[in-house]
């Protein structure tokens, strides 16, 4: 058994993988057992997902779409329409929301809204809390 | 919903452009920690980066329509879409 030295061993696994039909999202480059892994996304942004997979399998191929940080980017205390504001919705309307009520502060998040940002970051009194769809 | 904060520093999270299973993963701005939510944990966990393995708690929060909502909590308030300037 011939003893190759590792930076040749690293160079020919990235070789090889470099040959593979390249996923959706990106590249994904791994390498001997205490080297990292990582997912490049559409913007060639790099993610060490070492961890996620070492510690809680997580699929490298799982990843998907890597559109980058802020192609979908969150809202941040959007502000809360009272009753007689011109947007304020009529009683009836039955379209779906994420309610929630902190420190007597009771607060809707309709889903039509939530859909194009996944995250609102809000503060409700000492409650700091992220609205997730 | 999930709270957002960890040793009294508070995060910013946002959608990381990634999904994992068709769940969008998420990341904080201020640490780059990607955050998603395990099937057999309750909250965000932290999957990699600088707060991996730390938990953003789940906060009881309702799914449902307007209406109903709006029935129980007639002191609700309604979210402002950015852009939609109170008249």
């Amino acid at each position: 058994m011939i003893a190759i030295p590792s930076a040749l061993r690293r160079s020919a696994l990235v070789l090889l993988l470099s040959g593979c039909a390249p996923l959706s999202s990106g590249q994904v480059q791994t390498g001997l057992q205490e080297e990292r892994i990582y997912i490049t996304d559409r913007r060639g942004e790099r993610f060490d997902i070492t961890h996620a997979v070492r510690h809680y399998g997580m699929r490298p191929e799982g990843f998907e779409y890597g559109l980058g940080k802020g192609a979908i980017p969150a809202l941040d205390h959007p502000g809360m329409s009272r009753p007689g504001d011109s947007r304020f919705p009529s009683p009836g309307e039955s379209h779906q929301i994420i309610g929630l009520v902190a420190e007597g502060d009771a607060r809707s998040y309709p889903l039509r809204y939530l859909r194009a940002h996944e995250v609102v970051n809000e503060t409700i009194g000492h409650t700091q809390a992220a609205v997730a769809y | 919903m999930y709270s957002r904060e960890i040793d009294g520093k508070v995060l910013s999270l946002e959608a990381s452009g990634w999904t994992y299973r068709k769940t969008f993963v998420l990341y904080d701005r201020e640490t780059g920690t990607l955050w998603y939510p395990l099937p057999d944990r309750a909250g965000l966990t932290g999957v990699a980066g600088p707060l991996e393995d730390r938990i953003l708690r789940l906060l009881p929060s309702t799914r449902t329509t307007w209406q109903r909502w709006y029935e129980r909590q007639p002191e609700s308030g309604y979210m402002r879409y950015p852009g939609h300037r109170p008249r």
